[in-house]
């Protein structure tokens, strides 16, 4: 299914918008990560803990998007966006969103 | 279904029927009638469970296929490092030791203090275990989920 942060598609026509469609999640590590986690934020640099749960969340949001536009049989997603909040300590929440529409190829 | 069912399929062996429905399921390729139908199989065939995981597993990975950064050789010689290891082993059996035997020795003071009514000490080791049954319950079902989850492969 494709994906894009845009509108449109160039050389498709959009035939149907089927509506919104979303995927969320909230994950979080194990106490050991925080831990380590922690120490890695006192002296600087990428907290590979964290950059992986965010990652997993991520993913996990866009095929749970992903899942709701196949149950409409969309062809394409439009104008994805993430958005991320807090909503506990040490998890990380992802929102994906976008526009799930039907399409065809344009012919000229 | 045989044993042979349950192993991967290697590359020139022919799929199954049912390692083509996971696959059409993993992919949302079913219509909802089939996909109600085969979730109620799921539901009767755990063995249709894992392998849905399986194909959805490759295909998170597939999508997170990216050539490792410099700082990831550098982190992982660094994880082969024997002091590394010794150092974070060493850290980690002290923390997890002495944090089970300070459980272990709050609960028997709680116990054995005269001072403390029978009320109060039974209601504070009843907190105490009910707080333990309730960790080990979430401990043991996410054990149990690690295989079905794909994204603990994702790395960044």
């Amino acid at each position: 299914m494709l994906i894009v942060t845009t509108s449109e598609v160039p050389g498709f026509e959009i035939t149907e918008a089927l509506g919104l469609v979303r995927g969320t999640t909230v994950r979080a590590r194990h106490l050991g990560n925080d831990i380590m986690g922690t120490f890695k934020g006192l002296v600087g640099g990428e907290v590979h803990e964290y950059t992986k749960v965010i990652a997993e969340a991520r993913e996990e949001a866009i095929d749970r998007m992903k899942a709701d536009a196949f149950a409409l049989g969309a062809d394409a997603i439009l104008g994805f966006r993430f958005a991320t909040s807090e909503v506990a300590k040490n998890a990380a929440e992802v929102v994906a969103y976008g526009t799930a529409v039907k399409m065809v190829k344009r012919s000229s | 279904m045989n044993a042979q069912n349950h192993t991967s399929p290697s590359a020139d062996a022919e799929p199954s029927e049912e390692e083509l429905l996971a696959m059409a399921y993993a992919d949302g390729e079913m219509t909802p009638e089939e996909s109600l139908r085969f979730e109620s199989r799921m539901e009767a065939e755990p063995e249709l469970v894992h392998r849905v995981a399986e194909h959805h597993a490759l295909d998170v990975l597939a999508r997170r296929i990216a050539p490792r950064e410099p700082a990831d050789y550098d982190w992982a010689a660094l994880e082969l490092d024997p002091l590394y290891q010794g150092t974070v082993g060493a850290g980690w059996f002290l923390l997890i030791a002495a944090t089970a035997l300070s459980f272990a020795l709050a609960v028997w003071a709680v116990a054995t203090n005269e001072g403390i009514s029978y009320l109060h000490r039974g209601l504070i080791l009843s907190s105490l275990l009910g707080f333990t049954l309730l960790f080990l319950t979430v401990l043991w079902r996410r054990i149990r989920a690690i295989p079905l989850d794909p994204y603990r492969h994702v790395e960044r």
